[in-house]
């Protein structure tokens, strides 16, 4: 298999086993399944160093990704075997491929005790329920939440993607370090996005995003563009703040609203740093 | 709970839910017969649909993608599930019925829905020219409206 080829497998694997935290309610597999999914994004990371070194092109393509597991025993053997299948891939001449290797036989291990242990819960994150418990929520209140989740949802993802893509591309240590930081902030709400669309039951894994909206031929018109996206989904937020009649959402949705306004910060800091 | 601006926000049927879990068609065609955008100039969101085209004018294979809201995810999910392996009179009839439809619909719906059906126009536009051997990677049509302008605007 070709290292580009190697690189579409691990990103869907990462996104196996990100969303598969999103949906396990069991807070301690959930917590390590999340740690599991760190790790594997910084093997894309450095899969992507070795692509760019390389001189090798590499995209974000993948196929679709049916994480619809009706319990938590379907959803560990599917990630077993999706992991088992990629690790026949991995020439084990470099530093890198052993690394992952070794994390991965580690995370079957894991896989295993926990099909021993945790195997016969039934999984409610695909189930439709549309129902946040413990919350009044009229049915135009879920429709704009819902609506909201599926669209930011998406929209965190492909800023991950994006950022990580310009950062492996960059020189600058500014420019790096904000690009990490906006990567940082966008895993912090894709998890919250997540965990909440999977409390709904409308967890999905989220669409593939267009190769021109990452092998960007203007950065500084992206950050420009960003900036407004990100006063808009400012408004998103204070929208749905105002609906959700809620305090705990209300002031969650405030939060998050909040933090906006420091990514513009630092849109406003790597545009003064392009060279 | 105080409801939200019904106007604003789509109603989600089950139906509707199952496009947003499930797109259909959401993708691209490597070899494709036709290759069309629909674009937002004010916000710079867009859609494309690749079609697949055999010789009795049947669409063997339809996808799509887009830079686009949630609504457009949808409508591209929905009226390419309704053409896909129907001929492509009957593609462009369905195509003209939907941009009636929407007509009534909540500007931001028209904007999104609209941007498909303009991306369907403009592969269909692409098919005709590579017939006339006019070399280009696709066709592009602009909306004439956007999601947003405010409901009220004249």
């Amino acid at each position: 298999m070709k290292l580009s080829e190697i690189y579409q497998k691990k990103h869907e694997l990462w996104l196996k086993i990100l969303f598969a935290s999103f949906a396990i309610s069991n807070e301690t597999i959930k917590s390590e399944l999340y740690d599991m999914a760190g790790i594997e994004f910084r093997h894309l990371k450095w899969l992507s160093n070795l692509l760019l070194e390389k001189n090798i092109e590499y995209d974000y393509e993948k196929k679709c990704i049916d994480i619809q597991k009706e319990s938590n025993l379907e959803f560990f053997k599917f990630l077993r075997d999706e992991i088992l299948e990629i690790k026949r891939e991995y020439s084990m001449e470099s530093a890198l491929f052993m690394r992952m290797n070794s994390d991965e036989n580690y995370f079957l291990e894991r896989l295993e005790e926990f099909i021993k242990f945790d195997s016969n819960k039934k999984i409610y994150a695909f189930d439709r329920n549309r129902i946040y418990k413990n919350k009044d929520l009229s049915k135009s209140s879920t429709d704009a939440l819902n609506i909201f989740l599926f669209e930011e949802g998406y929209k965190e993802y492909e800023l991950i993607m994006i950022y990580a893509y310009m950062q492996n591309y960059t020189k600058n240590l500014t420019l790096y370090n904000v690009y990490q930081d906006l990567i940082d902030e966008s895993m912090y709400h894709l998890k919250c996005f997540g965990n909440m669309q999977a409390h709904m039951g409308i967890l999905t894994i989220p669409r593939t995003i267009i190769p021109s909206l990452y092998k960007q031929a203007d950065i500084k018109k992206f950050l420009l563009d960003g900036i407004d996206e990100e006063r808009a989904a400012k408004e998103e937020c204070i929208k749905l703040s105002v609906a959700v009649k809620d305090k705990e959402l209300s002031k969650f949705f405030d939060f998050i609203n909040y933090q906006e306004n420091y990514h513009i910060e630092l849109m406003q800091k790597a545009l003064m740093h392009l060279t | 709970m105080e409801n939200v601006n019904n106007e604003e926000i789509r109603d989600i049927t089950d139906e509707v839910l199952d496009h947003m879990m499930n797109p259909r068609n959401y993708g691209k065609i490597d070899k494709a017969s036709g290759v069309g955008m629909g674009i937002d100039t004010k916000t710079n969101e867009f859609a494309l649909i690749y079609l697949d085209i055999d010789e009795s004018q049947i669409i063997k294979d339809i996808k799509f993608s887009c830079n686009a809201c949630q609504d457009t995810v949808i409508a591209g999910s929905m009226f390419t599930e309704m053409i896909s392996g129907e001929s492509l009179d009957y593609a462009k009839s369905s195509a003209s019925m939907m941009s009636e439809k929407i007509k009534n619909a909540p500007l931001k719906q028209q904007a999104c829905s609209g941007m498909i059906i303009k991306a369907f126009d403009a592969a269909v536009l692409h098919v005709e020219h590579k017939k006339s051997e006019i070399v280009e990677d696709m066709c592009k049509l602009e909306l004439n409206i956007s999601c947003e302008e405010p409901d009220n605007e004249e």
